[in-house]
């Protein structure tokens, strides 16, 4: 099984006049396909977290696991898929082909049909359209279809639906929490919205700035499917505020 | 929330096509403007010639210029296949040399930070003072010419595919590398085709001034083409066929320049 497990791990950037500390002691297991929301200040090393994972950064210090193997080793067996806030297409591209590329990188028979991962992101029909000819949110989510391409054991998304409105981004997270149960892969999410967070998660991890740390760990209760209902209840609503009350009263200055 | 979405560069593509569509445009203007400045200039040069009873051995007449162009037709036709096949081999062969070059220099930040600026200040040595040794290399014949074409066309060509390959977005070369993807993957899948509006600048810059390149190397060498044509016709004081030598090298040069930008309208479509 795929369980990400970092054990005290921290990253140092130098910079030509001083050394900035990304993310300190940094000890936590992402059980295997659980869903993981960050947030926290901007700057507190979120994105730094998830490319330690993804093995685009070594850490500075401790030691990632993922299923038992060195990152690099998951990387290179295309067992991760990441996704970024914005889409990173090819433009050249079509829809199809931007699906496929993990797939020509990987050089092996295809875990998925691209067509049928586009029909799940609600894109039949766009096959042949240019990542110029789609809106935003039809951009990232043929950005998720191309993450989920290899059935990915685990799935890192950056903000993925940051840049969108609110009516696309509800539909979106329904959506990639169905792709979520159904492929098992273990998810980490980084976002800045509280009732994303809560209404996505198993565990919402809190971070604070200055070095990045975990400051609280919150488990979402609420029961599986998650429905849009839901964050009208009271115990939702309880649970936001919690987090709320994670993010702006551990001592740290949240910037506006 | 309401932040802008953020587009991916799709305009790239294309804004090339709408980009090299307008150069035509403009380069049809030019030539238009140029045809009638050219109409103006003959019919004065003519007109001053006729007016002062300029001696022949001075100055041709249009006429005089054009009966060479047609009674020498074969000549000057053999000179300028020479001078063109110089002139296309070098840059061939420098859009190579440019394309691995800057590819390695991508590939490796030292490789980069210790031989670009090695190669374009050797670039900045004057090709008489090299002649010489370029001639004991490669003899009097064709291949100086192409050696010299590419040794003044590789430094645009290069330094435009370098800051090409470095075009491609931080994200889309890093989601390459979560993909597994290895160097090469990245390079042939991301970077080459996010560099092709750049190299396609630097085709542009290099073509401008490859014939010139072409018949210095001539000059030098004594090769059979244009400029050797050229320069023999100015010493044997045949002004008509010197001047209808210039006009052909002219020619050539807008039509390669021309053929470029057609090259990348039908490319970038
Ligand atoms: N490649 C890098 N070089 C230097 N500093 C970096 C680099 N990446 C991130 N940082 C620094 O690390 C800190 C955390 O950045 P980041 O992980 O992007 O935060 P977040 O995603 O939570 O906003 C910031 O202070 C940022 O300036
Ligand atoms: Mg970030």
């Amino acid at each position: 099984m795929t369980e990400i497990v970092l054990s005290d791990v921290s990253k140092r950037f130098r910079l030509p006049d001083r050394e900035v500390t990304a993310l300190d002691g940094i000890t936590e297991t992402f059980r295997s396909g659980s869903f993981t929301a960050l947030i926290g200040p901007s700057g507190c090393g979120k994105s730094t977290l998830l490319r330690l994972i993804a093995d685009v950064l070594p850490p500075s210090t401790g030691e990632i696991r993922i299923g038992n193997h060195d990152p690099a080793i998951a990387r290179r067996s295309h067992e991760i898929g990441f996704v970024f806030q914005d889409a990173s297409l090819l433009p050249w591209r079509t829809v199809l082909d931007n699906v496929s590329l993990p797939i020509e990188v990987a050089g092996k028979a295809p875990a998925r049909d691209p067509r049928a991962l586009i029909t799940m992101v609600g894109l039949a029909g766009f096959e042949q359209a240019r990542p110029s000819q789609l809106s935003g949110g039809m951009q990232q989510r043929v950005a998720i279809a191309r993450a989920l391409a290899l059935e990915p054991k685990v799935l890192l998304m950056d903000e993925p639906f940051g840049a969108l409105d609110e009516i696309t981004r509800q539909r979106m997270n329904l959506e990639l929490l169905d792709i979520w149960k159904a492929s098992g892969t273990t998810a980490v999410l980084v976002t800045h919205s509280i009732s994303e967070a809560v209404f996505m998660a198993d565990t919402v991890l809190v971070l604070s700035a200055n070095p990045g740390r975990i400051a609280h760990r919150i488990h979402i209760d609420l029961p599986r499917p998650r429905r849009l209902e839901m964050m009208r209840l009271p115990a939702f609503n309880a649970v936001e505020n919690d987090v709320r009350a994670a993010l702006f009263d551990d001592g740290t200055r949240v910037p506006a | 929330m309401a932040r802008a979405v953020a587009e991916p560069d799709a305009r790239l593509l294309p804004g090339r096509y709408a980009e090299a569509q307008e150069r035509l445009a403009a380069l049809r203007r030019a030539i238009v403007f140029a045809v009638l400045l050219m109409g103006t200039l003959l019919l004065v040069w003519a007109g001053i010639i006729a007016a002062l009873d300029v001696p022949h051995y001075m100055a041709p007449s249009p006429q005089a210029v054009w009966g060479a162009l047609t009674g020498e037709w074969a000549v000057l036709s053999k000179a300028l296949g020479f001078t063109l096949r110089s002139t296309l081999a070098g840059m061939a062969l420098a859009l190579v040399l440019a394309l691995v070059l800057a590819a390695l220099f991508t590939f490796s930040d030292l490789l980069s930070r210790a031989f670009l600026p090695l190669i374009v200040i050797l670039r900045t040595a004057p090709i008489l003072a090299i002649a010489p040794l370029l001639i004991m290399i490669f003899g009097r014949g064709q291949a100086t010419s192409v050696a010299v074409v590419v040794m003044v066309s590789v430094v645009p060509l290069m330094v435009n595919a370098a800051r090409g390959f470095r075009s491609a977005p931080a994200n889309v070369v890093e989601l390459m590398h979560v993909c597994g993807a290895s160097w090469w993957q990245t390079f042939q899948k991301v970077r080459l085709p996010f560099a092709a509006p750049y190299v396609f600048t630097g085709i542009r810059m290099a073509a401008a001034g490859a014939v010139l390149s072409a018949m210095l190397a001539e000059w030098l060498s004594g090769a059979p083409g244009l400029g050797t044509l050229i320069l023999e016709a100015s010493s044997f004081r045949r002004l008509p066929l010197m001047w209808a030598g210039v006009v052909i090298s002219m020619a050539a040069s807008v039509s390669l320049y021309v053929v470029t930008v057609q090259l990348e309208r039908k490319m970038t479509r």
